[in-house]
């Protein structure tokens, strides 16, 4: 309708989709700009340490020259044995990389093929499935992560599929959820209208419906878990183990020297996890609100 | 004034018992102690770790001890008596001392030779889950002459016997149908201890809470003057010394050696230095066919600093040792000097052993063997300075060709897999030893075996003969002249590293009075202790 | 009514089986680590014994302290309530109004320090923080806020118990996920139908939404988060030498100890599948439209 004789008559046209220049808020811009700089500066490290093409060796130990505090010659300064810090937090990207992405897949893979499954056939499946996710789910995370430790002394990379095993309940219960809602909603839509041909193309919308939110805070919400966990087993002295540096391990290392002012020791590796985690959330954060479906635009 | 003399007289009596007075004792007072970690188990012969160790020592009594000066104690022995073929020992045992009260009994049973007999039988009882076996195998049995007398009889003689007597005695009302102890029966006594030291264990709340114990006012040694101790135990080492500077708890066992300085900057807090007799060691396995080669430990032994990690690790606070006994005692050879820091000495003596090929990346190599070893390390509790003294070997050891792989095993397993499965090359470990100083399960060869302490199956039929000898001997100057020759000769062969004893430190608030520790049990001189009511003077 | 009872009855056999579930894999687990510690269960018929034991609440001795398991376990158990419900409470409190705050479409950018802080919050290592937080405190007050069971007269109790729960509070990682979830799930049910309806009559749109977009997120998490009230606080227990469950945990599985570390995995069993029928039976009430 004109509201003004000058007016010109828009086609009554339902936009599905809003391009991303009116999608995205100066917030999001600003979110995702810092979480691609963080992730930009984790490839470069890990590049850097497995290329091995540091400027300091980062487990050249020097027994002279423990405990500098950080200077132009030791960027971040020199630890307990007088490795410089700088290059073994480059190099500590590594122990987290790649067993967070394990972890990640490990998750998301498991916990989305449940979660389907169980959501298309709750009856038969999902019983089964629940009960064996449910024991998983019902054991604290850190227990379950500590026995296993403490057992069979695996290595980082074993650590972090049980880490991602630990998360599957969670996200097949919410995919199982999501799957759900949206399969009645199809079916009948699809029991009106279409023949049985149609079943396979609305398999694959449900699919992807359910599991594009999940996916992109997944990611990075694993990534930064993996992190802290691992600082966590550190702590305990079950983490990533010497030399192989870890930004944990780092952290835990400091802790012993933290009462007697050395602080740096410890702030600065927990320093470097709080930037990157932080710039993972925004950046998960950010894709988030743009790219699913949000009414309040 | 008639009366001057008796003013004066009573001026010179008041004057002097003044400090008498001022100087008494005073009673009461909780006295709190942190210790890094939980008691295990609260029962002797089966407890075998430190903490432990040092809460019975609290609790139970034993017939005899050594005091510091290396002197024979009694405790619950009044007086004894060796024969003069020296196999056979008596005790008199003390009358009118009582056991503990146990919970809901108002009596207190008293202490007599039964208690011994039934101890010695259940610590001797092949089923018992202990290592204090062969320890006391040189007893053939015990007598019970009467309700206040046992008498030992030996298999052969041995030297200075009385103070191997020091085991702690068990109440045998509470045992009375237990003939071996495994550690999982439904027991009393694992619930609740009771001795007849002088402390009583009044509780123990949860695993990881405290032990709550109270002064024994029937101590047949005298009551202490201390009313409670309570041992808090802690899961992380930095809060023990924060806990202890900012008055949470009194005294701190052991001090880890970063943070000696500062409390000693403290004037609150006094440190006590104890030597315990230990010493630390890089231990190898000569079954692997490199390490069985001499000139490979010897220039492993030569190209590490150990000076330079003493000074810098553990400030200096130790001693490099250079062989298989504690310095300062009586084993020790003092003419055998410590291998220098020597990387071209190593070098010479890889290169003579004919390791003179190099892999790219400079490993050592002859033929087909490679100077690269595997490294077990336990993760016995977060400990800073061993990780220091590892890394800082790797690095040594990696500037003359030998390339050592770290690997670290959780504490079981660690123990499975060096003495047990003897799947490793070097470790890095320490001894702690009694007096005796009896090397002989370390070094002997017929103490090769899964669960023995010859875990690196070192054999020389010349030491074997020497050990054999000195357990054999009377001769306490004979013995010492084994011991050296046993020390020059374990120097040479270095079938371990060795590398230097601890000053260990106490830590404790200047309220604490007249402390003093045992060497190797800490609180046996408890009942001395006591603590001052108000601010000490500055 | 009889509805409920028929689903309690269900819910319960589904915690039998699960718990039937979790110890069989400890017990596996453990068995299958050969050479441990004396006097290990040997076999099935040592694990159906050990079911009925525990199915009975005897729970028995530890096998390597030798003590009774009742003592030890319940009041850790207790000790870890006080800390991990209270930093639940705290947590809450902290990140619901956080959540709230952004959802609204006018106040997303005054509320996004808000949402920053709450991200700095859950990326920070806990025992850093709790570190820190002591420093700080014992360096700019003189004591050291420390949790002292016996020898009260040494410490503030009400200090010593405020620290722990603030740390934890802050430094789980709860803050971050609650405030998204409420954020997300508020914006979305602000903007459904019956909301946009009863603002129209006048109602306020927080008022109306505030059941389905707070409650039951909140709902679920709580009760999600039960696992972690019984274990989850490991490493605050060792910062703060606080004698709970996690500590516990661990020191049962670096000493072997298979009785204490199976019931607690029982505990933790019965506890989270109560909390789903509390779960379940608290949503029916807040939420009776059908979702």
């Amino acid at each position: 309708m004109k509201r003004f004789y000058f007016e010109k008559e828009k086609p009554n046209i339902e936009y599905f989709h809003v391009p991303l220049s009116k999608r995205a808020s100066v917030r999001d811009v600003v979110s995702i700009g810092f979480g691609l700089f963080v992730v930009s500066y984790l490839f470069v490290f890990f590049g850097i340490s497995v290329t091995g093409t540091f400027i300091k060796d980062p487990m050249e130990v020097n027994i002279g020259a423990m405990f500098l505090s950080p200077s132009l010659e030791h960027l971040f300064g020199t630890d307990f044995l007088g490795r410089d810090i700088f290059s073994r937090i480059v190099k500590g990207t590594e122990a987290f990389f790649i067993p967070g992405l394990i972890s990640i897949s490990v998750s998301t893979t498991f916990g989305l093929l449940f979660g389907i499954i169980s959501g298309f056939y709750p009856k038969y499946f999902a019983k089964i499935i629940f009960f064996f996710l449910n024991i998983i789910d019902s054991i604290p995370r850190i227990i379950f992560i500590l026995i296993i430790i403490v057992l069979f002394n695996p290595s980082i990379y074993l650590i972090m599929t049980f880490v991602g095993i630990s998360s599957i309940p969670k996200i097949a219960s919410y995919i199982k959820s999501k799957v759900e809602v949206l399969k009645n909603q199809h079916s009948i839509e699809a029991a009106r209208a279409l023949g049985l041909s149609q079943w396979a193309i609305i398999f694959k919308h449900i699919i992807w419906l359910s599991t594009k939110p999940v996916l992109i805070i997944r990611a990075t919400l694993g990534m930064g878990e993996s992190i802290l966990i691992e600082t966590s087993l550190s702590y305990l002295g079950i983490g990533v183990q010497e030399p192989t540096p870890s930004w944990g391990n780092m952290v835990a290392m400091g802790k012993d020297f933290f009462f007697q002012g050395k602080i740096w020791l410890s702030t600065i590796p927990a320093g470097v996890i709080l930037f990157t985690i932080m710039g993972l959330y925004l950046l998960g954060d950010g894709l988030n609100s743009i790219y699913n479906e949000k009414v309040s635009r | 004034m008639r009366y001057k003399g008796i003013i004066a007289l009573l001026t010179i009596i008041f004057v002097f018992t003044l400090p008498i007075a001022v100087c008494a004792q005073s009673k009461g007072g909780t006295l709190i102690y942190g210790e890094y970690g939980a008691p295990i188990r609260l029962v002797p012969i089966l407890a075998n770790d430190s903490i432990s160790v040092r809460l019975i020592e609290l609790i139970y009594g034993s017939l005899v001890f050594y005091d510091t000066n290396g002197e024979v104690f009694g405790d619950l022995a009044e007086r004894w008596e060796v024969s003069k073929d020296l196999k056979t020992v008596t005790f008199y045992l003390r009358k009118n001392v009582s056991w503990h009260p146990v919970p809901g009994e108002n009596h207190r049973q008293e202490f007599t030779a039964a208690d011994v007999i039934k101890t010695f039988e259940i610590m001797m009882h092949p089923n018992t889950v202990t290592s204090l076996q062969s320890r006391y195998n040189f007893i053939s049995g015990v007598q019970k002459l009467d309700t206040y007398t046992v008498v030992f009889t030996l298999k052969k003689p041995v030297l200075n016997v009385l103070g191997r007597f020091s085991f702690k005695i068990l109440p045998s009302f509470l045992l009375t149908k237990i003939s071996y102890l495994r550690g999982d029966e439904d027991l009393l006594l694992y619930k609740h201890p009771v001795g007849t030291g002088p402390f009583i264990f009044i509780s123990q709340e949860g695993s990881s809470a405290e032990v709550v114990l109270r002064a024994n006012e029937q101590y047949h040694l005298g009551t202490p003057y201390i009313e409670k101790i309570i041992m808090r135990p802690f899961a992380d080492q930095n809060i023990i010394t924060q806990t202890l500077l900012y008055g949470g708890i009194d005294l701190q066992v052991r001090v880890p050696p970063r943070d000696i300085s500062e409390i000693q900057g403290d004037a609150q807090f006094e440190l006590a230095p104890y030597s315990t007799l230990s010493y630390s060691f890089f231990g190898y396995n000569l079954r692997n066919p490199v390490l069985a080669i001499r000139e490979v430990r010897e220039a492993i032994s030569y190209a590490i600093n150990r000076q330079e990690m003493l000074n810098s690790f553990f400030e200096g606070r130790g001693q490099i040792i250079s062989g298989p006994f504690a310095p300062g005692s009586w084993a020790y050879n003092l003419d055998v000097k410590p291998l220098p820091f020597s990387p071209s000495e190593a070098n010479r003596l890889l290169d003579r052993a004919g390791f003179t090929e190099r892999t790219k990346d400079g490993i050592r190599a002859r033929g087909s063997y490679k100077l690269e070893f595997d490294m077990v390390v336990p993760i016995s509790k977060e400990n800073e300075t061993t990780k220091r003294v590892i890394l800082s070997f790797q690095n040594y050891l990696k500037a003359v060709g030998i390339k050592i792989n770290i690997k670290w095993l959780e504490w079981k397993t660690w123990t499975e897999n060096v003495f047990m499965k003897h799947d490793f090359d070097i470790i890095y470990a320490d001894w702690l030893f009694d007096d005796s100083f009896d090397i002989s399960s370390l070094f002997h060869s017929r103490e090769i075996g899964p669960g023995r302490n010859n875990f690196g199956a070192y054999k020389n039929p010349e030491v074997d003969a020497l050990l054999d000898e000195s357990r054999a001997t009377l001769d306490i100057e004979k013995k010492r002249t084994i011991y050296k020759k046993l020390h020059e000769i374990l120097a040479t062969e270095a079938p371990y590293t060795y590398l230097w004893t601890l000053t260990n430190y106490a830590a404790y608030n200047r309220t604490l009075r007249r402390v003093e520790i045992h060497p190797t049990r800490f609180f046996t001189y408890i009942k001395n202790w006591y603590i001052l009511e108000e601010e000490p003077k500055q | 009514m009889m509805r409920f009872v028929r689903i309690f009855f269900k819910e319960v056999f589904n915690m039998a089986l699960l718990i039937v579930g979790v110890t069989a894999l400890l017990y596996l687990l453990f068995n299958l680590m050969p050479g441990f510690f004396p006097g290990k269960g040997q076999g099935v018929i040592e694990y159906l014994r050990l079911l009925k034991k525990l199915f009975t609440f005897q729970f028995g001795t530890s096998i390597i302290s030798g003590r009774d398991i009742n003592s030890i376990v319940f009041p850790a158990f207790r000790n870890t309530l006080i800390l991990t419900i209270g930093s639940i409470f705290l947590s809450i409190l902290i990140s619901v109004p956080i959540g709230i705050f952004s959802a609204y479409r006018g106040f997303k950018t005054y509320s996004w320090p808000l949402v920053i802080f709450s991200y700095i919050m859950s990326s920070i290592p806990v025992f850093y923080f709790g570190y820190l937080v002591l420093y700080v405190i014992s360096r700019y007050t003189g004591f050291l806020p420390i949790y002292y069971p016996q020898g009260v007269e040494r410490g503030n109790p009400v200090v010593s118990y405020v620290l722990p729960i603030l740390v934890l509070g802050f430094g789980n990682e709860s803050i971050s996920e609650i405030v998204r979830l409420i954020a997300n799930e508020l914006e979305r049910v602000m903007h459904t139908d019956y909301v946009i309806a009863s603002k129209a009559m006048g109602e306020s749109v927080l008022w109306s939404s505030v059941n389905e977009g707070i409650m039951i997120p909140l709902v679920s998490i709580v009760f999600s988060k039960i696992p972690f009230i019984i274990g989850g606080a490991v490493i605050v227990e060792h910062v703060f030498n606080w004698p709970g469950m996690g500590r516990l945990a661990f020191q049962a599985t670096l000493d072997r100890d298979l009785p204490v570390l199976i019931v607690i995995a029982f505990l933790a069993v019965l506890c989270v599948r109560v909390g789903m029928i509390l779960k379940e039976i608290l949503l029916s009430y807040i939420n009776p439209i059908e979702k």
